[in-house]
Parts: C-alpha cells; structure tokens; sequence
C-alpha cells in the first residue's frame, strides 16, 4: 500500500528552497528585468554618490562658457544657458528624482497599509468610512491636488514628496484591501484563525505575505510614474526650488533654445526615459516572480 | 486476421480487431520546459472496438487526461506529441488524429468524436445562450440549416433529459444548476451524432445522485451505439459504463484488460493497489465498531454538545438558512460522521463547532463550557483542545514556511516553547503521521498531496487536542493515498484518544471512520443514526438515494461481499 508514496519520496527534490529564493530565481530568468536592475542600481548609486562624483556644483555658473556642445572639455555633454554643467546638473536632478519618487512611494505604501489592512481585515463600518473617503481622493485629479498643494506650501523636496504621496495611496490602498478580502477566505488564513490566531497577528504573518505580490509590482511601477508626475510639476514651475536642478526644470530652461541647441534637453531626457524604462523592466520582473505563485 | 475468434473476444483485446473504431499506437506526449521536454506520456498503445466503451483509469498526473486531450489536438503549443492515432469511422480507410492538420481536425472534433469536459461552466461560453452554443456545432460542420439545427438541438437537449427544452434554448449556462449543465454539455458533444465520446472525468464535481443520472445517460447513449472513452479515476464510473479499462501510471500504460477482471483479479501489483484502495459502502470491515468498545471505555461525558445550531447566511438576494436547527452530542474519543452533499450545509457546521463562523442561534459545548459566552481569551486557550484538518492540504499550509515551521506554529501562536522545542515537537509529531524526518525542512510545495494532509494532521495535533474536526481530509487526494490518511486519522484517534467531527460527501469515508452519522440535506439533519445500524437500515428517504446513488467497486462481484 506504502509503495505509491515511497515512489514519490525518491522523485523529491534534495535541495529545499524558500519562496523569495525562488522568486528571486524567476526574476533572474527574465533578461531584460535583470538588465532593467542593472540601469536602476547604478542610477541610485550616480545619485547618492553625485556630490563626490559630479565635476561641478549644480549651480556653479561658468561665465564665457555658455551653450557650450556636448563633448567640449571638461564638460562631456556640455553646458547651459548659464554655463553649467549639464553632467553635474543631470547627477543632481537625478538625485532629487529618485530622492522624492521612492520617498513618496514609500510614504504612499505606509499609509496605504494602515488604510488598507485596516478596512479589509475589520470590515463594516470601518471599512465603508474608509472607502468612502477614498472615494472622494479619487474623484480629485490626482495633478490638481498636487499643484494645489505645491502652490499652498510653496516650493519645496517634502510639499513635492506630499503631493506626489497624495496622489497615489489610494489606488494602491484599494488594492490592499481587495488582496486582504481575497486572503481572508482562503484556507491557511482559517487554519490560523482555528490555531488560535487573532488580529494582527493573523494580518502580518498570514495575510501580509500573500498579499505582497501585486503591492510590490505596483509599487516598481509606482517609482518611474513618480519621477514622471515630479519632473510635470518642475516643468510647470511648481517643483523643487531654483537652483535646485530637476528633469522638469531642465526641459523648462532649455526648451526655448532646442532648436539651435538639442543638447540641453536631449540629455536629460534621454537618461530619464532609460531609467524609467528600467523601473518598469524591473516591474516586469517582479511581475513574473509572483505570477507562478498565483496559480 | 484470426478467424477462430470471436468479434467479441477480439474487441476485448483490442489489437487484434481488424479495425477498431480508434487504434492508438506508441502515442508520446511531451512538453517543452525552459530547460528540456519533460515526457508525459511514454509509448501508449489502445484500441477502443466500434460500439465500445474504454476506461482509461488513473491517479492524478497519471497523464490520462493529457493522452486523451492530445488525440483532438487540444493541448498548448508547448506540447509535443508522436506516435499515430488511427480513426476508422464508416467503411472509409482509417484516418490518423495526430497527422491531421488543424483545419481537417476540426472536421473531425464534434462531428465524429465529442468531448465532454469535467467542468460544464468552463467549457460553455457564459455570455452565449445554450442553444446558440448547440446549434453552432452543426452550422460550423455546415451539416444542416438554421432552422434544422435549431430542431435537432432542441430534440438533443430533451434525449439528455432536460425538461422544457425549447425554453431552455434561450438560457445561458450560468442559469442552469450543476447537473443539467453537465446534460447541456453532453448535448453538445453528441448533437452532431459523433461515433466516438471521449469523456474526461465528467462527474468528478457533481453531487453522488446527480453522477448516477449522468453516468446512467452515458449509458443510455452506449447503448445507442456511441462508443466511449472515459477518463475517470474512479472505479465505480468505470464499472458502470465501460466494458474494458486501461490502467495508467507516469504516463505509462501497466495494465489493460475488461473492467471485471481488473476489479476481480488485476495482474499488475499496481492495478492492484488501486482496486483495494477503492472505497466501498458496505464491504470494510467495519473498523469503527471494532474499536467501539475500546474508545467508549472511557468517561461517558459528552465532550461536544450541539443544541439547536442554526445559521442564516442573509444577502441582497434575501436569506439562506444553511445549517437548519441541527443537535447532536459527542463522547470522548468517538467520530461523529457529517455526510450530505453540495450545500448541505456540513461545512458551516464544522466551523460553527470551532466558533470560526458565529451562529444565528443555538449553542455550541466543549467541556460543558459555552462557546458563545466564554469571552475572547477563554476562547483563545480552548481552542487549544479543538484543532482542525482542512479540504485542501496545500492551501491550508504556510506555503512560505518550511514543514517544521508549519507543525511548530499552533505552539509559536499560543506561545509555547521556544525554537528548538518546537522543532523538536514537530519531529515527534512527523513521526507519528508516519513520515520521515527529512522532510522537517522542506516547504509544503515540495510534498505529495498525500503527505501534505500528513502535515496538515500533525499540526492540528501539535497541541494535543481532545476535539478534531476534519472538513473533507481525503477529497483532494488519490484513492490510493485517501485509504492511508483514514487509516492514519484513524489509528491516531485510538492512540490520543480525541474525538472527531468528520465531515464527508462519502459515505464509504464516513462507514470507515465515524461511529454514528448524520445524514444532512439543505442545512437540515435527515437522519443521525450509529453507523451500522444507518447503513443497515437507513430509515430516511433521502439516506436511502444516497445509498442507491453509491457506485459499488467491488460488491457484488464473485468472490466479493455481497451487498
């Protein structure tokens, strides 16, 4: 009777692996999320490290080096309007970026955590309240509430990171709650509640991992369309201050001259799109690293 | 060609009939994985006589419905398939399945050979009247008008016994309940009158009573003529309908040879295997009763007593009353046995045993105290004494946590022990579901279903509860393996000495297992009788069509019990 089971213990695996080792597996399988990896490491570290590895200060000025070309001397995708550096500028810009796109990204998970486990683990009342007043955020536009917060707080990294984080928890906090409802009818989370389980830490160790998949894709996607909605402000003239460089300000200072002079904004934007090319690569990933695990 | 033998004998053999309705030959399934082709189906060789009826028997993964899937060319693209499958209809030369290309095979799909899937909801398009769906078959093969068609769908839709066909006609599928979906579906593989059905576990998801009115239309149409492949891993289906069996395993075919002398005398030690491991009602020796006496020895108070329980599920479409004023009481170390079908209503019971779902009215008592009224931390350490063993072995398990962890966690919840006691229990606890300790590390993905469940137990015991629900244990596993599990809870009920709520649409689990039972239909209990004496003598109606509808394996055969 024994031999149908002593027959699958041979055919097992020796090697036991957990499952963020072979999600990690799944996402190394996918070429371009690897390279996508690559191109957003090394622009995090390009933008943490710019104050030691930028020739120049953003706002140096360079009188008599105006509009120099990509490729002159000593400045190797050349200067601006005021004769600064587009390399160092472009460093700085980057790291104000990515600074206020995964901050706020970070912010927006935070709070749609609380609000999401919150109205999907306890239900009633609390959970309509809840999505009732994350239906009146989604009814504002999303750009409208920013430039109205920019414009009352005034110019500055956090009004930017709070208007960016306001416009984007509520979406993702829906889509905690719709994960924790579908994790609360499965069966391992009622074997935790018939173990003895209780609150939070039924939420955290049962319901939290599972739900991790689809937040975590979001949220990759989450990073590049924060960096598009930071460097839409700039362009708008309610970014970071002046002389703090941005991708937004950049374009706004350059696009006057982009006939004669291409470089000012074709720098920019050409590193910005690859790195929010490579932000969505890594999404892509981290897509199929969960994906197996859903079926 | 031998002309000593009869036509009936060398159908029986299927080689050596001179032309059978189908031939397959050295048929090889793979598929293409990342890193190579993975073989699912070695060499298979069959041959299904005009008029006949084939079942291709197996355990999951036993690559039978695979096999069957890639004669009409139904598998993905990955799929890699050799070999010929010849289909010798009419007097015309026989025409290979598998050299066809897509368009001649569609020719060939519906009009000469129907399919009927397991799942009637997932294989009609829901957004599609019913006898749009029917009719289609035959305007497609371009075999008759419009106004035909629409006539002979309703005539097909009534000979698979739908009431008020023509009314029916209009209706989408989701409007119709299980079973007349699943008549709906055998409609449509037969209304283009194909001379071969291949069938692929069509009654594995509908209700016992519902199955016989299925298998005994499958039967009908047998003898009308169709020949049959029935892909089943159920041996009552097979003996039912077919005449002759294939056994499959890894893809490989051990055995083939008509259907009663597999069940009376298989040759191969694994067809062996699966006729035992067949459950039968009324044939088991009658393991409960034999240690009645045993069990019963102990104190004679209740430890689970049920008053009244009711529980109304209420929606926008009004209120559902699921478990209907249902009582009963439980001794220590007995196995009360909850047996109904779909919707009876049993599940909802077992949860309100263990307080997981709160109910309408009535009471629940474990240890004479009240579950209702003990407050939130007295229920928290009771439910230390009442453990729970799900459906579905997988999905009741961490899956991110190692098998160690796993059995560890009802003590890591209440607070018990520290790391290394934990893992010490859950080796002891692993031993004694009988599985090696290897398996400590390994994640619940890596295991068999079968060991699974295993698991699954020895976590629910970890805390030494004195009250096991159990919630369908062996549904989701191999007949081979669901015999071990019971066998296991078994043993581990007389060894512990908990007492068991077993909840089961089987009555062979339940005749297995329980001491008493309690038949339950539409959320109210039909009859609650010790076990013997129901299947004795079942004084209830609706016990009695459950008993009626229990496809026998193995009774009624010579040299078995009779029934």
């Amino acid at each position: 009777m024994t031999t149908v089971e002593t027959n699958e213990d041979a055919a097992l695996p020796s090697r036991p692996r957990s499952e963020w080792s072979r999600r990690w597996g799944r996402f190394l399988r996918n070429r371009l999320a690897v390279l996508g990896l690559v191109i957003v490491v090394v622009a995090c570290l390009a933008a943490v490290t710019a104050p030691w590895i930028a020739p120049y200060h953003y706002a140096t000025l360079g009188p008599g080096d105006e509009f120099l070309r990509t490729g002159s001397p000593g400045h190797p995708m050349g200067t601006d309007i005021l004769g600064r550096d587009i390399l160092s500028r472009l460093l700085y810009s980057l790291r104000t970026a990515l600074f206020i796109a995964i901050v706020a990204e970070l912010l927006s998970l935070i709070l749609s955590f609380a609000v999401g486990l919150l109205a999907g683990y306890k239900g009633g009342k609390i959970d309509q309240w809840l999505m009732a007043g994350t239906d009146v955020m989604f009814a504002f536009p999303g750009y409208l509430f920013a430039v109205l917060l920019v414009a009352v707080l005034g110019r500055s990294t956090w009004a930017v990171i709070l208007a960016l984080t306001v416009g984007s928890w509520v979406g993702l906090s829906r889509l905690l709650r719709a994960q924790i409802l579908k994790m609360k009818s499965l069966e391992f989370v009622e074997a935790g509640r018939a173990m003895g389980a209780t609150g939070w830490t039924l939420v955290i160790r049962y319901m939290v991992p599972g739900a991790m998949g689809p937040v975590l894709v979001s949220s990759s996607f989450g990073i590049p369309a924060n960096m598009l909605a930071e460097s839409g402000l700039a362009i708008l003239g309610l970014g970071v201050a002046p002389p703090m460089p941005s991708v937004g300000t950049m374009i706004n200072d350059g696009y006057q001259f982009v006939q004669s002079y291409p470089h000012l904004i074709a720098w920019p934007v050409a590193v910005f799109v690859l790195i929010m090319l490579a932000f969505t690569w890594v999404g892509d990933g981290v897509r199929d690293a969960f994906d197996v695990d859903e079926s | 060609m031998p002309s000593t033998s009869t036509r009936a004998e060398s159908e029986l053999r299927g080689h050596t009939d001179p032309q059978p309705l189908l031939q397959v030959n050295d048929l090889n399934v793979g598929f293409a994985l990342p890193h190579g082709i993975t073989q699912v189906v070695h060499s298979l060789n069959l041959a299904v006589p005009h008029q006949g009826a084939l079942a291709v028997v197996g355990e999951s993964g036993s690559g039978k419905s695979v096999s069957m899937r890639s004669l009409l060319g139904l598998l993905p693209g990955t799929a890699q398939v050799s070999g010929s499958a010849v289909l010798t209809t009419g007097r015309g030369q026989g025409r290979d399945l598998l050299a066809m290309n897509e368009s001649t095979l569609r020719q060939v799909r519906g009009r000469q050979v129907g399919m009927v899937f397991q799942n009637a909801m997932e294989a009609f398009n829901p957004s599609v009247p019913l006898g749009r769906q029917l009719t289609q078959a035959l305007l497609w093969h371009d075999l008759c008008d419009r106004k035909t068609a629409q006539q002979r769908a309703i005539q097909t839709l009534a000979d698979v016994g739908i009431p008020e066909p023509e009314r029916r006609m209009k209706m989408y599928p989701f409007q119709l309940s299980g079973g007349m979906r699943q008549r709906a579906m055998i409609a449509m593989a037969t209304i283009a009158r194909p001379q071969l059905i291949i069938a692929d576990e069509p009654t594995t998801a509908l209700d016992v009573t519902v199955q016989k009115q299925i298998l005994d239309l499958l039967v009908q149409l047998r003898e009308a003529g169709m020949a049959m492949i029935m892909i089943t891993h159920d041996l009552g289906v097979a003996r039912h309908v077919c005449d002759e069996a294939v056994v499959l395993r890894h893809g490989t075919l051990i055995e083939r040879s008509g259907i009663m002398d597999l069940l009376t005398g298989a040759r191969d030690p694994y067809s062996r295997t699966l006729v035992d491991a067949a459950l039968d009602v009324g044939v088991e020796p009658p393991t409960a009763e034999a240690s009645a006496a045993h069990a019963g020895a102990g104190d004679g108070g209740p430890l689970l007593r049920v008053q009244n329980l009711t529980k109304v599920f209420g929606s926008r479409g009004g209120h559902v009353l699921a478990v209907d004023d249902v009582s009963f009481t439980l001794r220590q170390g007995r196995t009360l046995g909850v047996v109904g079908e779909s919707g009876s209503g049993k599940s909802t019971l077992a949860r309100m045993v263990l307080h997981l779902i709160e109910p309408t009215s009535g009471t629940v008592h474990v240890n004479g105290s009240c579950l209702a009224e003990v407050g939130t931390r007295t229920l928290r350490r009771m439910r230390k004494d009442m453990q729970m063993v799900f459906q579905s072995p997988y999905g009741s398990l961490l899956p991110s946590a190692t098998v160690s962890e796993n059995i560890g966690e009802p003590l890591r919840i209440n607070r018990l022990g520290d790391k290394n006691e934990r893992r010490t229990r859950a080796s002891e606890l692993l031993r004694l579901v009988e599985l090696d300790a290897a398996y400590l590390d390994m994640y619940p993905r890596q295991l068999s279903g079968g060991q699974q469940q295993r698991v699954a137990i020895a976590r629910a015991l970890a805390l030494e509860p004195t009250l096991l629900v159990a919630d369908e244990p062996t549904s989701a596993l191999d007949a081979s393996v669901q015999v071990q599990v019971l066998d296991l809870l078994h043993g581990l009920q007389e060894r512990l000495g908990f007492a068991m709520v077993l909840i089961t649409h089987n009555l062979a689990v339940a005749e297995r297992l329980a001491h008493e039972v309690m038949v339950m239909q539409h959320g109210a209990v039909r009859e609650y009788a010790p076990t013997a004496q129901l299947f004795r003598s079942p004084q209830d109606d609706y016990t009695r069509n459950l008993l009626a509808a229990v496809l026998p394996v193995r009774t009624g055969l010579d040299g078995g019990p009779d029934e």
